[in-house]
């Protein structure tokens, strides 16, 4: 038992009040889709950052589809579910929905919302031509001018002062929350990846202060925990589940996993690593911020040509590199294209550096969750055989 | 080509090819006596196309062999219009042409969505979309990268070699996702030694100043690579002439469209109408040519306007249909269907709305001028571009169509027809198809669903005309029923 999760738990269970009682007092909360948006100028602004997207609940991906169509991602689907059954405190609370629209479906999503329940929305564009220096330069008026109507929400001018705290707050954050991945490089970890996909999607609602001290003490906590609680990889077979997003709620693929006591040791998830991985602020500015934002390690969405330079693939080979992982498990949900598009590719690239890769495409219904088992528990059983091979080699090769 | 293929195209295109020339054998001998008496057509590199060439090719040697099925549907076609068949031979001879074009050594730029100006100016042939000539000919399999990802904007035909191009000049942000992701996805797995270049239209930037420059600083940048791949300087004043010759083929484009619409009794069936707007995406490769033959059936459409020439088999009081979405088409539902008439068709329309700048800098017109905007423009001013031509069109339905796998039009389906329901009064049938409209006409659910749409709109229309003229915007007020 990790005390902390459970503080974890009883924050997020008081949050929604505290959201409540903030906008009471006049405070503004801004819902922010994707993960290419500074937070920083959100909450150096004194207005509430919260990351909306919701995933893993078919019922109201199924609502969704009266606004669009049954060939949009189930994630998409169900966001624009979650704002027509209007319970969720998140959506009902944001005051305005901030995108910044690297993936199409989501931009339209967006849209849908401001069309059908008549949300303020904010768009940060996001220049497809990342790596050029007029796709910089375009970002960067884009964050100026982002930030220019994110003034008139807050009703006050950004502060530089406050904005340094801000960016040196969040960058706490993602070294905290960097360090909580460490524990994974470990053999036997004190605490699964599931748990911390789910710290990490508390921050996404908690105030970033709140964020920051949890993350503080679920570290300690977890350097005090003896080895025989410790999470034991079944056959120490170690993988990265790559791919498309595991939103807030969705906890289909962790559970399969978990359930298979399959042991992820990193993932390139925009919900997960991916919220710290290659992104540095080195100046507190809206320029900095904005070079920082753009240079990050990319989503699939972003198109990249040339692929011994992508960022998102050196990522992805770092990660099994540096957390010793056995194969890849590349989750796409369906209609996700970004991803989708990049099986083939990736499952090459694996396939030349002999590490085994499985797609796992999905979506938020039961009904696949049986043969999802079986493909994995097949995986880890040929990962296994081939562990036990290798070694058998090597020790026929020291005699 | 597979047994299953070599029959397909022995026993049911052929079959198109014989059934229409047996059917027409006298109409054929009056057409080609009145056509051969006409100038042929010249082309870029100087090349002469005589009457007899172009008469063969069609009728007696290159499509009967190679594409018999461009036979289907072909009475649809104003043949004692010579226009309208050198526009045939455009249309149809653009892959031959453009296999000969990449041997002579010519660069061919996949360019997905954009308009085709510059790419000329560069001495290069654009070519749109996925499908292309070489699909729409030779009804190629599709087999996409992405088997979630619709057929168009996916096709093999990129990877395997059937189109012969050299680079990729891919837009964004317009109303496709999938071409942008599965040109990068061929790109990487095989065809990295042809450049990729993105085109970027970042989504929901809108016109402000700095994404104005963006758009012209990438467009600028896009050719300088056209450049270092083929040798043709980039030259701002050959590019304003390709825009001049551009804004007059899209003036005359939508001149077409506007006859179409403004005719009680539209002069175009919906086979030929819908061909030739389609055009106004490639123009056959051959910009002074194609040039002359579309102002040639613009000016022959004014005619048949004011003679109250119409097409073929069209009903007295036709109920107008006006197609939105992307990458479908409904012709040969709607044609079929007795008394409905396709009046614009937005996919085809869009490339050829507005007129570009001819003065200045060449790059800050295609930007600023570019008839793609709607499609970028947030959804409710999409659905507005839309709602301007239903009412120009004076349409009595709209059907926005999607082909299966395509987010990004089929996200739109619903705000779309909603925002045009609010603004027109006028009915709307949302319609999923399969590659290029291919589900819809040929099974049995998407017939059913247009014929059953196009009665409702009959029922409709009998309704509207018996009680009064009801302008747009109030029609929805009217009993539905009570004078049916």
């Amino acid at each position: 038992m990790i005390e902390t999760l459970i503080t974890y738990d009883e924050a997020l269970k008081r949050r929604p009040d505290e959201i409540v009682e903030a906008r009471r007092n006049g405070n503004k909360v801004v819902g922010l889709f994707c993960c290419y948006t500074p937070v920083e100028i959100v909450h150096a602004l004194g207005l509430i950052p919260v990351r909306l997207g919701w995933g893993g609940d078919d019922n109201l991906a199924e609502e969704g589809i009266e606004y669009i169509t049954n060939i949009q991602c189930p994630y998409v689907r169900q966001t624009i579910g979650v704002f027509k059954e209007g319970k969720n405190p998140y959506a009902v609370n944001s005051d305005v929905v901030a995108i910044s629209a690297v993936c199409l479906q989501e931009y339209r999503m967006v849209e849908v919302l401001r069309y059908y329940f008549g949300k303020e929305t904010l768009t940060l564009s996001v220049p497809k031509n990342f790596y050029l220096p007029e796709g910089q330069e375009f970002f960067e008026k884009e964050v100026e001018s982002f930030t220019a109507e994110l003034e008139k929400i807050a009703g006050r001018k950004l502060d530089q002062g406050e904005l340094r705290k801000s960016v040196a707050l969040y960058a706490d954050i993602r070294k905290k929350t960097a360090e909580l991945y460490d524990f994974l490089l470990l053999d036997n970890s004190p605490i699964r990846w599931g748990q911390i996909i789910k710290v990490i999607h508390a921050g996404f609602y908690l105030a970033p202060e709140t964020h920051l001290s949890l993350l503080g003490k679920l570290i300690e906590e977890l350097k005090t925990i003896p080895v025989s609680d410790k999470v034991k990889p079944i056959g120490k077979v170690r993988l990265v589940l790559a791919g498309s997003i595991i939103a807030q709620g969705n906890t289909k693929i962790i559970d399969v996993l978990e359930g298979l006591g399959v042991t992820v040791v990193a993932d390139d998830i925009c919900t997960g690593q991916r919220t710290f991985v290659g992104l540095e602020v080195k100046e507190p500015t809206l320029a900095g911020l904005a070079k920082a934002y753009l240079d990050r390690t990319p989503c699939a969405a972003q198109l990249y040509p040339e692929q011994k330079t992508d960022k998102r693939l050196i990522n992805l080979f770092d990660l099994i590199e540096r957390h010793r992982a056995d194969g890849v498990l590349y989750h796409t949900l369906r209609f996700c294209d970004p991803y989708t598009f990049r099986v083939e590719e990736n499952k090459a690239l694996l396939d030349a550096r002999d590490i085994p890769f499985l797609q796992l495409h999905t979506d938020y219904g039961a009904n696949d969750i049986g043969q999802l088992q079986t493909r994995i528990q097949a995986q880890v059983e040929i990962i296994k055989r081939r562990k036990k091979e290798a070694a058998h080699v090597g020790s026929q090769a020291a005699v | 080509m597979s047994d299953h293929k070599q029959q397909y195209k022995e026993k049911v295109l052929k079959k198109a090819y014989d059934d229409y020339v047996s059917d027409h054998r006298e109409y054929l001998a009056k057409v080609k006596k009145i056509f051969l008496q006409e100038k042929g057509l010249t082309f870029r590199d100087g090349s002469y196309h005589s009457p007899e060439h172009i008469w063969d090719w069609i009728f007696e040697k290159d499509a009967p062999e190679k594409y018999p099925n461009i036979f289907i549907g072909f009475d649809g076609y104003d043949l004692e219009s010579p226009s309208v068949i050198k526009f045939l031979y455009l249309y149809y001879s653009f892959y031959d042409r453009l296999l000969a074009a990449s041997d002579r050594g010519v660069l061919i730029v996949n360019r997905k969505e954009t308009i085709p100006d510059m790419f000329y100016a560069l001495g290069s042939i654009p070519i749109r979309g996925g499908a292309g000539a070489a699909l729409r000919h030779q009804r190629l399999s599709v087999v996409p990268e992405n088997f979630e990802a619709c057929g168009a904007g996916s096709s093999w035909a990129w990877k395997d070699n059937r189109i012969p191009y050299g680079a990729q000049v891919v837009p964004t942000g317009v109303h496709c996702y999938d071409t942008p992701n599965n040109a990068l996805a061929v790109h990487r797995a095989g065809k990295v030694d042809i450049p990729i270049f993105y085109l970027d239209n970042p989504i929901g930037s809108g016109d402000t100043e700095w994404a104005i420059d963006y758009r012209v600083k990438t467009l600028r940048r896009a050719a300088e690579e056209i450049s270092k791949l083929n040798g043709v300087p980039v030259d701002d004043e050959r590019l304003r002439q390709e825009i001049k010759i551009g804004n007059k083929v899209r003036k005359a484009i939508w001149k077409i469209f506007t006859v179409q619409a403004e005719s009680p009794k539209p002069p175009f069936t919906a086979h030929e109408f819908e061909t030739i707007i389609h055009s106004g995406h490639n123009w056959g490769g051959e910009p002074e040519a194609f040039l002359e033959v579309i102002e040639g059936i613009a000016a022959e459409a004014k005619d048949r306007q004011t003679h109250q020439i119409h097409g073929t088999a069209i009903h007295k009081n036709p109920v107008r249909i006006f197609v939105g979405g992307a990458c479908t088409h409904f012709r040969p539902l709607i044609g079929h269907t007795s008394g409905a008439v396709p009046v614009g068709v937005e996919w085809f329309l869009v490339p050829s709305h507005g007129s570009l700048n001819e003065e200045g800098d060449p790059f800050r017109a295609l930007v600023e001028g570019s008839p793609l905007k709607s499609l970028t423009a947030p959804l409710e001013e999409h659905a507005d571009w839309i709602v301007e031509r239903i009412k120009e069109s004076k349409a009595d339905g709209f059907i926005y169509g999607y082909k299966w796998g395509c987010n990004f039009a089929s996200s739109a389906a619903h705000v779309i027809t909603d925002v045009v329901k609010k603004k027109t009064g006028i009915s709307t049938l949302i319609m999923e198809t399969d590659f290029i409209g291919k589900s819809a006409h040929e099974s049995g659910g998407g017939l059913t669903r247009v014929e059953a749409f196009i009665e409702i709109l009959k029922q409709q229309k009998r309704v509207v005309t018996k009680k009064t003229s009801i302008s747009y915007g109030a029609r929805h007020e009217v009993p539905v029923g009570v004078a049916v």
